[in-house]
């Protein structure tokens, strides 16, 4: 029988940002330190509790109390067994170091588990091995790794561990999950075209800013599919070719030198793309690959010829080009981008996107475009995840530019607030039709408003903006009136049902009208409505108070409405 | 300057001799210029199978003889001379120029800098000839590159073999890479077991 006596392993693997920040960073998990991680032999361990330093305790399941003197907080605590808040004695524990909310551990209870620690949820478990399982560990290339448990003691006084049983799990990575990244060393060169030609407004916001956009999510994506990598920006035209940021990692400068950019002058195409190359000549690191980006959105004053040269110049010292080609679109200008991508391309590495100008925001057509996956090797996790994400949106177009599992109140307010939109615009169309809706049925809307008690906040609002859509009333107010005009026209039948039997309640809350107040918009429109409505006397006190305090209040309450109304349809 | 094998390649063993493609660190050796990537590895082959070209060579693309060739070694190395085979119809280069231990060179430096030595080539389609170094200035390379400047004539420039005679050293010219610097060093980071109590911590 296996003694109790444990000796404490001597390795505790670090998290993979301290040990190693000329080559891995993690951006996520700056200063993760793991702490306790010891088994007690008598008792069955604690749940395992990964603590974060400074930061505040977003998640804390349990009572693990905090150690004041070091300021560290519980952060997590990751707990598999539901029965019991103790499980088997862990021993050992395993960053990831490509993924680093994955961890794995492994326990005496035979098994080993996964965890996906952003999520605090168990990714998967394994149970191939009959006795205690002592040491786990990610492989090289994270698809693998590695857990041995003790064949067999050989004598009790030795404890030496006779045989080793590795077992190797293979491709552990789920298929919807972020794919293996290439990890291709590149230095790049982006090279903007700030002329005036990317005034046009042809892409939301204006072609400029959907540049801009483009750029920073592409060296996002460099940077973060291979930490080593470099990106550099250069603008084209202005009053000539200018670097902005020679090729560097750190991603805050290449970001900040976005800042200020001014549109003015012609593109020099030809000259960028020189400048780029001998920008990219004298890169620090030389085992990088090289590659140019380049935006193309003005026409194109070169030669056909020329860039011809140009091309081949390139393909000569084997740099890679990417073209975007977008904004302007002139006679000729394809066919003298491909004859340059065709003098330039290499074996595939080079590529060419067309975007044209419409609902997609450029950067969200570029996500899935070889410019931000790489020469086909699968590329960036973060060119997958974002492309992952777009495919599981359902639409072919980003939806909501947001993934439902990463933030899924952020999606349900987008998808609520397109509805409401949807149904705005539906409202419009009906609103000619709508002309004769009979008088009852606005009074019914307004006593019920005036009427109902405070929970009903919403409810009332919409029915106001309801009256006030279908009276025309000019005082009453925008789309999100008329959005939820139109949810009460569809809310229809136990709406209607309601108004009668409040109507037939009839009685004047005299502690409704303060609660009301902070519903109802418009003095005038208020006055007119409470003139309208059979039980209610304008000269009332009550009703006075009411109308003094409606003005400045409408405006935030709208909001407050509007927030308030999607997690109401829930 | 070039010389000729003055005895039967059969009877006395040169391949021996030409072993120094041995200490090339093939998966980093690059060219510029070829118009298939990677081809440039199958020239470095044992000095019998110099002229087997049944597979691939090293061929610049179309129109354009230059090429550029960096071998980088696996440790340094004494050059004693230089064989090149090249193709046959003119596709075999004329000049040779080296240079030594520079890596990152691209084609406006390789024809604006000095090299270390140069040789106008001759058609040398089996192999015996071979080119003599100024054997003291190539006395530790850790890494040459070959500039191909020119063919005869053809459109591209075609190298079937190349090959290095001399002798390898063991010592290795490596820059440091491998050091693990801490921006801000932690001293709870490094606490040794005595300082926090031997061992076994204390979950409370």
């Amino acid at each position: 029988m296996e003694s109790t006596q444990f000796t404490p392993w001597p390795y505790l693997p670090r998290p993979p940002c301290e040990s190693q920040p000329s080559t891995h960073r993690s951006r996520r998990f700056p200063r993760l330190i793991q702490t306790r991680f010891l088994s007690k032999p008598t008792q069955p361990f604690l749940s395992t509790t990964l603590t974060r330093p400074q930061s505040s305790c977003s998640n804390p399941i349990g009572n693990s109390p905090l150690l004041r003197e070091s300021s560290i907080e519980p952060f997590y605590v990751l707990n598999n067994i539901k029965t019991n808040e103790f499980c088997a004695s862990l021993t050992s524990f395993d960053w990831n170091d490509v993924e680093p909310k994955r961890i794995e551990t492994s326990s005496i209870g035979t098994t080993c588990t996964i965890w996906d620690i952003e999520k605090s949820i168990v990714e998967t478990q394994l149970i191939a091995h009959v006795k205690e399982v002592y040491d786990i560990a990610w492989g090289e290339k994270r698809v693998v790794f590695v857990h041995f448990r003790r064949w067999g003691q050989i004598s009790k006084s030795r404890k030496s561990i006779g045989v080793l049983n590795f077992l190797l799990f293979q491709a552990f990575c789920s298929p919807s999950s972020v794919a293996s990244a290439a990890m291709v060393l590149e230095a790049t060169m982006i090279c903007i075209d700030n002329s005036e030609w990317m005034r046009n407004g042809d892409y939301s916001p204006s072609r400029f800013q959907a540049q801009a956009d483009a750029v920073s999510l592409i060296c996002g994506a460099k940077t973060q599919s291979n930490p080593e990598n470099t990106v550099g920006i250069l603008t084209m035209a202005g009053k000539g070719v200018r670097v902005l940021a020679t090729p560097t990692s750190d991603l805050g400068k290449i970001l900040s030198c976005m800042h200020g950019l001014e549109m003015g002058g012609e593109t020099n195409l030809a000259a960028g793309i020189l400048i780029a190359q001998l920008a990219l000549k004298h890169r620090q690191n030389k085992n990088q690959q090289q590659r140019i980006i380049v935006f193309a959105g003005s026409p194109i004053k070169h030669e056909r010829k020329a860039l011809e040269i140009i091309g081949k110049k390139l393909k000569k010292n084997s740099v890679a080009l990417d073209i975007v080609n977008f904004g302007e679109e002139e006679d000729g200008k394809p066919e003298k981008l491909e004859a340059l991508l065709g003098s330039v391309n290499n074996n595939d590495t080079s590529h060419m996107v067309h975007v044209p100008p419409g609902q997609n925001a450029l950067s969200d057509v570029l996500i899935s475009t070889p410019v931000f996956t790489g020469d086909g090797e699968g590329g960036s996790g973060f060119a997958a995840a974002a492309a992952a994400a777009a495919a599981a949106g359902g639409v072919s177009d980003f939806d909501f530019g947001v993934d439902p599992n990463i933030d899924p109140e952020l999606a349900l307010a987008l998808r609520v607030s397109m509805e409401e939109e949807r149904a705005r615009q539906e409202a419009a169309a009906k609103k000619a039709a709508e002309e004769a809706q009979p008088q009852s049925d606005s009074q019914n809307a307004t006593s019920t408003a005036t009427e109902k008690v405070s929970d009903q906040m919403d409810e009332d609002d919409l029915l106001k903006q309801a009256v006030a859509l279908s009276m025309n009333i000019p005082g009453s107010d925008s789309s999100a009136g008329d959005a939820q005009m139109s949810e009460a026209t569809n809310d229809d039948q136990e709406l209607a049902l309601a108004l009668q039997m409040s109507m037939q309640d009839g009685s004047k809350d005299s502690s409704a009208p303060s609660d009301v107040s902070k519903v109802l918009g418009d003095q005038s429109f208020m006055s007119s409505i409470l003139s309208s409505l059979p039980g209610v006397d304008p000269n009332d006190p009550n009703v006075k108070d009411l109308l003094a305090s409606l003005p400045g209040q409408s405006e935030s309450q709208e909001k407050k409405d509007e927030d308030e109304q999607p997690k109401d349809d829930k | 300057m070039a010389c000729t094998h003055d005895h039967s390649c059969e009877d006395h063993d040169c391949s021996s001799s030409w072993s120094l493609y041995k200490h090339i660190d093939l998966s980093k050796v690059t060219a510029l210029n070829e118009a298939n990537p990677g081809s440039v590895k199958s020239v470095f082959k044992a000095w019998e199978e110099r002229l087997n070209s049944t597979g691939e060579h090293l061929e610049s693309n179309e129109g354009d003889p230059e090429l550029l060739v960096y071998i980088p070694f696996t440790s340094d190395v004494k050059i004693k001379s230089i064989s090149i085979v090249g193709g046959a119809d003119g596709t075999s280069p004329s000049k040779l120029r080296v240079f030594i231990n520079r890596d990152g060179i691209d084609f406006s430096d390789a024809q604006s800098m000095q090299p270390v030595q140069e040789w106008d080539l001759v058609e040398n389609l089996h192999g015996m000839l071979e080119y003599q170094t100024r054997y003291s200035k190539f006395q530790s390379v850790a890494n040459i590159t070959l500039h191909f400047p020119d063919s005869f004539g053809g459109d591209t420039t075609q190298i079937h073999y190349i090959g290095f005679k001399g002798e390898a050293t063991q010592l290795k010219r490596d820059v440091v890479a491998t050091i693990v610097y801490e921006i801000t060093p932690n001293p709870s980071d490094h606490k040794t077991r005595a300082e926090t109590g031997g061992g076994l911590s204390h979950v409370e």
